[in-house]
């Protein structure tokens, strides 16, 4: 009985899963996946949204507990970064090009490192203590520390 | 396929030959400015007093395709332990595209706050001045042109510290520099290019952001040397003298010799003359749409250029989307070093003169020297109302397309040029 309820669960969920796909195929400029900021299991410091959208923007470079930080992107157009880009940094590509463009070019930072991929920035966050990123929600394991979602 | 392989491999043997003893992370970034415009007047609309064909904002009344483009690379070497080296390499067309290092130097991250660097730089004068080439990183096609023009004087060799760190929710950038830089300058007056030399140059700026406000002051200081003595003699101090002898021998009265001492000509030369410069701007771009205002003096406390110079601009924007309609309007005005004129005026003896050739020709020769030296002083005076409207598109993820129409009321010359150009601005 238990058994059989959790299997309906878990086949509930899958069945979910493949619906929100399929959908996402039908209407992919419709969807709006959830997004994770990620840091190290290891990483204890309290960190706000606020302090995430200020490393993006290079306005922060180490972590309440001290710690430098190593941010880490996704490439640009991709699903995670377009949606981590308006919801947490609150400026659309372009504009955050157009910023960054300005610091680059003036020495003032270095733009996060690009990934290529969930799996990397999970890889990437798992192996370095300082390390921050954005994953879709539905990627995340229990391997890392999830400072939020939005 | 095998091509690509065999150069694969051939890269990664030669990568391996060369990687040093410390993995170093090697970073290239560039950018491009492309830019189209013309000047929309009649001819006769666009001539000086002198009858030169004035060009605005470097467009004339051709199409103009190069004069205004730029196309660099940047290089920073990553050295690890906070190390870092930075080069930048730029062809402008109006240089005919001779590419020159524009800055190199290198950076050392003391801790998260503290940064040093040293080697040849861009100054930070202005609220754009560090990516004043990158036309991308700002919505007109060119900052400001009164209000951002320096005269050349845009990198320095020096050493440079700069502070970022929070207070409160506001997080602070201070940037302390002190440098030199040996030039050559073009002045609009001369003829040709002069050497120009900044030196103990210091210069404090200071920024503090908080969300997407932003507000900076600077002030900057140095010593200003400008090979231009000779010109003056030549086209001032000389001419006037001769032309007040030859006038007074051409109707059968002795020649005056008038002539000026060391001293007093001073006040019209750069010679190791301080100079101060000091701005505020603001800036709030809470995204769907954007203000900046900026402010800055030049005071050249000496000398025959206008003295001070002061620019003020406010720009702002709409962001619909991938269009970004915006407009600027700029004030740009300077009084003229009355100080100077006034210590050469006062070697001009007006009662030994009225003595000399009686009043009335004594009083002709005082005044019209006084207007000749005061055409020394006055001839870079600038009074002008700039604006310009136009529309950005950001039509690729790399690159932007901008159309302005840009016109002036310049009071000095009564003049009102407008042009219309085009640019395609692009990061890589």
């Amino acid at each position: 009985m238990n058994t059989d309820l959790s299997r309906k669960l878990a086949n509930a969920g899958l069945l979910r899963r493949y619906a929100i796909g399929a959908l996402l195929l039908i209407a992919p400029s419709f969807a709006s996946a959830e997004i994770a900021v990620i840091v190290n299991l290891n990483n204890k410091d309290k960190i706000t949204m606020d302090d995430v959208q200020k490393t993006y923007l290079a306005k922060t470079k180490t972590f309440p507990g001290g710690g430098k930080i190593v941010a880490l992107d996704q490439a640009e157009g991709s699903t995670s970064r377009v949606e981590f880009v308006s919801k947490v940094v609150k400026k659309d590509e372009a504009q955050m090009k157009a910023y960054w463009s300005r610091l680059i070019f003036t020495g003032k930072g270095v733009p996060p490192k690009t990934l290529d991929s969930d799996a990397a920035v999970l890889e990437a966050v798992i192996s370095n203590p300082n390390a921050i990123g954005f994953v879709e929600a539905d990627s995340v394991t229990d391997k890392v520390r999830v400072i939020g979602t939005l | 396929m095998n091509v690509k392989l065999a150069t694969r491999f051939g890269l990664s043997a030669l990568a391996l030959a060369i990687t040093p003893a410390h993995a170093v992370d090697l970073r290239f970034d560039g950018f491009a400015t492309f830019v189209v415009g013309q000047m929309l007047d009649d001819d006769e609309l666009n001539h000086d007093p002198q009858g030169n064909l004035m060009t605005f904002r470097g467009f004339d009344d051709q199409i103009n395709f190069q004069s205004n483009n730029v196309f660099a690379i940047q290089a920073r070497a990553d050295l690890g332990e906070g190390l870092s080296a930075t080069a930048q390499i730029m062809a402008k067309g109006v240089d005919d595209y001779d590419a020159k290092f524009s800055w190199a130097y290198l950076s050392y991250e003391l801790t998260p706050e503290w940064t040093i660097s040293a080697g040849q730089m861009r100054i930070p004068y202005f609220y754009y001045s560090e990516s004043l080439d990158v036309g991308y990183s700002y919505p007109f096609i060119r900052p400001p042109f009164n209000t951002y023009d320096i005269g050349g004087f845009d990198n320095i060799s020096g050493l440079k510290a700069e502070w970022q760190t929070d207070v409160g929710n506001w997080v602070s950038r201070v940037t302390m520099l002190a440098g030199r830089t040996d030039t050559t300058l073009k002045i609009s007056q001369l003829p040709d290019p002069v050497k120009a030399q900044v030196s103990r140059m210091g210069l404090l700026a200071w920024s503090m952001n908080y969300d997407a406000f932003t507000v900076r002051g600077i002030y900057a200081r140095a010593n200003l040397s400008l090979g231009v003595s000779d010109y003056l003699d030549a086209i001032g101090f000389d001419r006037i003298s001769n032309e007040v002898d030859s006038t007074l021998t051409g109707i059968g009265l002795p020649a005056l010799g008038l002539n000026f001492s060391n001293d007093a000509r001073h006040g019209a030369y750069y010679d190791n003359d301080a100079a101060e410069f000091y701005g505020i701007a603001f800036n709030y771009d809470p995204g769907p749409y954007f203000v900046t205002i900026e402010s800055t003096v030049l005071d050249l406390q000496n000398g025959f250029m206008q003295n001070p110079g002061t620019g003020t601009y406010l720009n702002a924007g709409v962001r619909l989307g991938k269009i970004t309609p915006y407009f600027t309007i700029e004030r740009a005005e300077s009084d003229y070093n009355e100080k100077g004129y006034r210590r050469l005026m006062a070697e001009v003896n007006h009662a030994g003169l009225q003595a000399q050739y009686g009043s009335l020709v004594g009083d002709l020769i005082y005044s019209g020297v006084g207007a000749g030296l005061k055409q020394v002083f006055v001839s870079s005076l600038k009074e002008e109302n700039a604006y310009n409207i136009g529309v950005r598109y950001d039509f690729h993820p790399s690159a932007a397309f901008k159309l302005e129409y840009m016109t002036a009321k310049n009071h000095n010359y009564d003049l009102s040029p407008q042009a219309i150009a085009a640019s395609v601005d692009v990061i890589f």
